[in-house]
């Protein structure tokens, strides 16, 4: 599970595509293919490596209007999913 | 030039590929084998077939294309399956392979060399070509001139789509190539058929595209294109030419070839019974909302 502390950043040797608002992710052996929600995409958007948890759940907030509790909850969950699927890295 | 003894000149789309071998009986056997797809036309490119016989037990795994290694104009599939070289500028490739890769359905998997063959051809000739076309796993059915891919993994019914089809123009029950021409999309017949043995060398304006499952009745379902890409990409064939190993840039152009497609064909989940009735559902497809 990641903290708050910890900043998030996309893994190498992944492609990906906006489709209607929403990333497909491709793994680099190209045999595993994800497709992200929209809050998903965003959690995915927003890790560059120079945020941290907390800073994306504000940015969540911010965009869909939802409270931090909530904007919190998805991101560490989702956002600990995409880590265990390597897709996202703990900078 | 006219065609030698031992070469059987194979027309896979617009790409001539002439393969060569030792032996002119195993030659006349290949040419039977890819009998509708024989050409009379100068060779894209010359491969010379050196079959390598061998003792021990191959394990011929089911992809070949993501264990290739590249060393200069020299390749290597799957630890030495198949090494050859390339010479684009004088047309001609060598190489050496496993005889096992080229016994029954082992033959499907060398197919897969042949596939990036073209890819390679189809890039040497103009580097756009390969976003506009690809081969695909499907069934293409062409019907009153308007073509119909269904497309899915082994087991999902391609053969089982092509029998039920019998009355239509069967192009091919297992691997087309699908390519792009003046903002349409058009489905074309490929030498790499499946168990399917009338299918027809032709093409037709791809009317539509199915996701192909078997299931309990007939039932066709409109699918958001975000499914549909990370459903079919999985049905595009890797698009890498021989001497490059630049996965990241052929997987992002199989991607956009999947967009592409899905902006401009109809595209469905087609949940099918093994009866004729299914083609009922598409006749009434523009009902759907």
């Amino acid at each position: 599970m990641i903290s708050e502390k910890n900043h998030l950043k996309k893994s190498q040797d992944l492609v990906w595509r906006v489709i209607n608002g929403e990333i497909v992710i491709m793994t680099s052996d190209g045999r595993e293919i994800h497709n992200l929600n929209r809050v998903g995409s965003a959690i995915w958007e927003l890790s560059d490596g120079t945020k941290n948890v907390n800073e994306i759940v504000s940015l969540i907030c911010e965009r869909f209007n939802v409270p931090f509790e909530t904007a919190h909850s998805d991101v560490v969950e989702f956002g600990s999913q995409l880590v265990d699927k390597k897709l996202l890295e703990i900078a | 030039m006219g065609i030698y003894n031992n070469e059987c000149r194979l027309q896979i789309g617009d790409i001539c590929c002439s393969l060569r071998f030792k032996d002119t009986q195993y030659c006349e056997s290949v040419r039977n084998f890819y009998k509708d797809f024989l050409s009379k036309n100068e060779p894209d490119l010359t491969i010379e077939v050196n079959i390598v016989l061998h003792n021990e037990e191959i394990d011929i795994p089911s992809n070949i294309l993501m264990s290739k290694t590249v060393d200069g104009n020299n390749f290597n599939f799957h630890s030495g399956l198949i090494t050859g070289n390339i010479d684009m500028d004088k047309k001609q490739c060598i190489i050496d392979v496993k005889n096992a890769l080229l016994k029954e359905r082992s033959v499907r998997i060398f197919e897969q060399f042949l596939i990036q063959v073209y890819y390679t051809i189809l890039k040497q000739k103009n580097r756009e070509n390969v976003k506009n076309t690809s081969f695909v796993h499907g069934c293409a059915v062409s019907r009153d001139g308007c073509g119909f891919l269904f497309s899915g993994p082994s087991g999902t019914g391609k053969s089982t789509i092509a029998k039920l089809s019998s009355d239509f123009k069967i192009l091919n029950d297992e691997l087309v190539i699908v390519n792009r021409s003046n903002g349409n999309y058009f489905v074309r017949s490929s030498p790499f058929r499946g168990d399917f043995k009338n299918s027809i060398n032709g093409s037709s304006p791809l009317s539509a595209l199915f996701l192909i499952k078997h299931g309990t009745k007939n039932i066709l379902r409109r699918i958001s294109k975000t499914e549909f890409l990370t459903r079919f990409v999985r049905e595009v064939i890797y698009s890498d030419s021989l001497l490059s190993t630049k996965k990241k840039e052929s997987f992002l152009e199989m991607m956009d070839f999947c967009s592409g497609i899905a902006d401009i064909v109809p595209f469905y989940e087609l949940q099918f019974l093994p009866d004729k009735n299914f083609w009922d559902c598409i006749d009434n497809m523009e009902e759907l909302t």
